[in-house]
C-alpha cells in the first residue's frame, strides 16, 4: 500500500475492518485482530482518538477536537493523530475509506 | 451403563458413574441446557491427519512430548497426556470422549478430564476459564491468579479452612453475567503445605493419601454453588515494600487477559467474547495486587485476604 502524504491523511476518513474489534480499560484500549488473535495496546489518548476515526471523524477533525478538549497545540496533535493512523494502518487495524463511503 | 447428572464449570454433565473421584455438585433441578457427555470408550483413539490439524498446544520433557492439543475443524479438539489419556472434545463442547491408556489402568488419567477436558469444554461452550483459585465468602466469589506454582491451592485451602467455600483451586469457568462457577471439590496441595496442616484441618480438607506425579497430594471437600465475581486477586511474588494489597484503579489489561486457562480456542467469536470478559471485569469487579513476599506463608497471606476485603 503507497503511504499516503500527510495531508491527504489528514483528511481521510477511517474504518475499522469488521476483524478488528477493541475495548476499553481504565488507563488502555487493547485493540484486537481477530483473524491473526494478536492484541494491541494503545494508551487513553489514543483510544480516544481511535473512538473519533470510528465516529468517522478525520484525522484533522480528531486533533481539532483533542487540542480545544486539553488547550494543546493543534499542530502537534496532528502529528499524533497522523502517527497513530501510520501505525495502525501499518498493522492494518485500519483502512483508508474509499472517497464517498458512507459507511464509516 | 447408568450415566450420572452433575454440573461443573458451569456445564451440566453426564458422567459414567465412579469416574470422577472428587466432590461434585449435583445437576441443577429443571436444566434445560443440554449436558455435556463424558464417555470412556474401549477403543483407543488414533492420531489425527496431521494434513488436516493444526497443532495448537505442545508440552515437552526432555524432547519428548507429554502433552499435545490438536485442533480439526469438522471433529473439535484431540488432547492427549503420553502414556495417560487421549481425550477428544467435539467443537460445540457437548462431547468428550475419553480412552485411557493402558485399558485404563493408569487411576490417574481421570483428572486429566476435570483438570483439562472440562475447562475445554466450558470453553467451547461460551463460558470464560481462568487460571486461578477460587472460594465463595458470604455469596461473593473471590478469584486468586497466580501462574503454577503461585500459591493459589494453598491460599484457597487457607480460605476454606477460615469458612470459605470452595470453587476451584487451579480453574474457574465465568459467564456473561460475570458469576463464577465451581470446578470440583479437589485441593492439590504442595509438601510445604502439607506440614503446615495440623491433624485437624488435614481432616476438614480430607487429605487423602493420593500424591500425584508433580508431588502434590489431594484434598476434597465438597465445592460451594456459583456466586457472583465479586474481586479479583493479582498473586505477585515480590519483596518490594508496600501493602501486601493494593487495589489497583487502572488493572493492566494483560494481567487479566493473560489469565486464561485456555490457549487452545482461537477463534474470532472466542478470542472477542476473552477481551469482552476481561473489559467487563476490569470495569465492573474489585481488582487487587497481592504480593507474596518471601517467607509469607498462605496463612498469612489469608488473613491479609479477609482483613481487607
Amino acid at each position: 500500500m503507497p503511504d499516503p502524504a500527510t495531508d491527504d491523511l489528514l483528511d481521510s476518513r477511517m474504518l475499522l475492518p469488521q476483524h478488528v474489534v477493541h475495548r476499553s480499560f481504565v488507563a488502555e484500549t487493547v485493540v484486537l485482530n481477530l483473524r491473526t488473535g494478536k492484541y494491541h495496546g494503545l494508551n487513553a489518548t489514543a483510544g480516544q482518538m481511535l473512538d473519533g476515526l470510528e465516529q468517522g471523524r478525520t484525522p484533522r477533525e480528531v486533533a481539532q477536537a483533542i487540542a480545544a478538549e486539553y488547550d494543546l497545540d493543534e499542530i502537534t496533535v496532528q502529528a499524533d493523530v497522523v502517527a497513530l493512523c501510520r501505525g495502525l494502518l501499518e498493522r492494518q487495524l485500519i483502512e483508508i475509506a474509499a472517497a464517498g463511503d458512507e459507511s464509516a | 451403563m447408568a450415566s450420572v447428572a452433575t454440573e461443573a464449570f458451569g456445564l451440566p454433565l453426564e458422567l459414567p458413574p465412579g469416574l470422577l473421584a472428587h466432590a461434585l455438585r449435583p445437576a441443577k433441578a429443571g436444566e434445560l441446557r443440554a449436558p455435556t457427555v463424558v464417555t470412556v470408550a474401549a477403543d483407543p483413539i488414533g492420531e489425527w491427519d496431521p494434513g488436516i490439524v493444526e497443532r495448537v498446544r505442545e508440552v515437552r520433557h526432555e524432547d519428548r512430548i507429554v502433552w499435545s492439543v490438536d485442533a480439526d475443524p469438522g471433529r473439535g479438539f484431540r488432547m492427549e497426556s503420553a502414556g495417560h489419556v487421549t481425550m477428544v472434545v467435539s467443537g460445540d463442547g457437548l462431547s468428550i470422549r475419553c480412552a485411557p491408556a493402558g485399558g485404563g489402568s493408569d487411576s490417574g488419567w481421570p483428572a486429566l478430564v476435570t483438570a483439562q477436558a472440562l475447562p475445554l469444554a466450558a470453553t467451547l461452550r461460551g463460558l470464560e476459564v481462568f487460571h486461578a483459585s477460587a472460594v465463595s465468602l458470604d455469596g461473593r466469589a473471590l478469584l486468586f491468579c497466580a501462574s503454577r506454582g503461585g500459591g493459589k491451592s494453598s491460599l484457597a485451602a487457607q480460605l476454606v479452612l477460615r469458612g470459605a467455600g470452595l470453587l476451584s483451586d487451579d480453574a474457574v469457568a465465568i459467564d456473561e453475567q460475570l458469576v463464577a462457577h465451581p470446578s470440583t471439590g479437589a485441593l492439590h496441595l504442595r509438601p510445604a503445605e502439607l506440614a503446615r496442616l495440623g491433624q485437624a484441618a488435614r481432616d476438614e480438607l480430607q487429605i487423602g493419601s493420593l500424591t500425584r506425579l508433580d508431588g502434590r497430594t489431594v484434598g476434597s471437600v465438597p465445592p460451594a454453588g456459583a456466586a457472583p465475581l465479586d474481586c479479583v486477586c493479582l498473586l505477585e511474588r515480590s519483596a518490594a515494600d508496600g501493602p501486601a494489597m493494593e487495589l489497583l484503579e487502572a488493572v493492566d489489561p494483560v494481567l487479566l487477559l493473560g489469565s486464561t486457562f485456555n490457549l487452545s480456542v482461537r477463534s474470532p467469536d472466542r478470542l472477542l467474547r476473552h477481551l469482552e470478559f476481561c473489559a467487563r471485569i476490569a470495569a465492573q469487579v474489585r481488582v487487587f495486587r497481592l504480593l507474596v513476599r518471601p517467607g509469607v506463608d498462605a496463612v498469612a497471606l489469608a488473613d491479609e485476604v479477609l482483613q481487607c476485603l
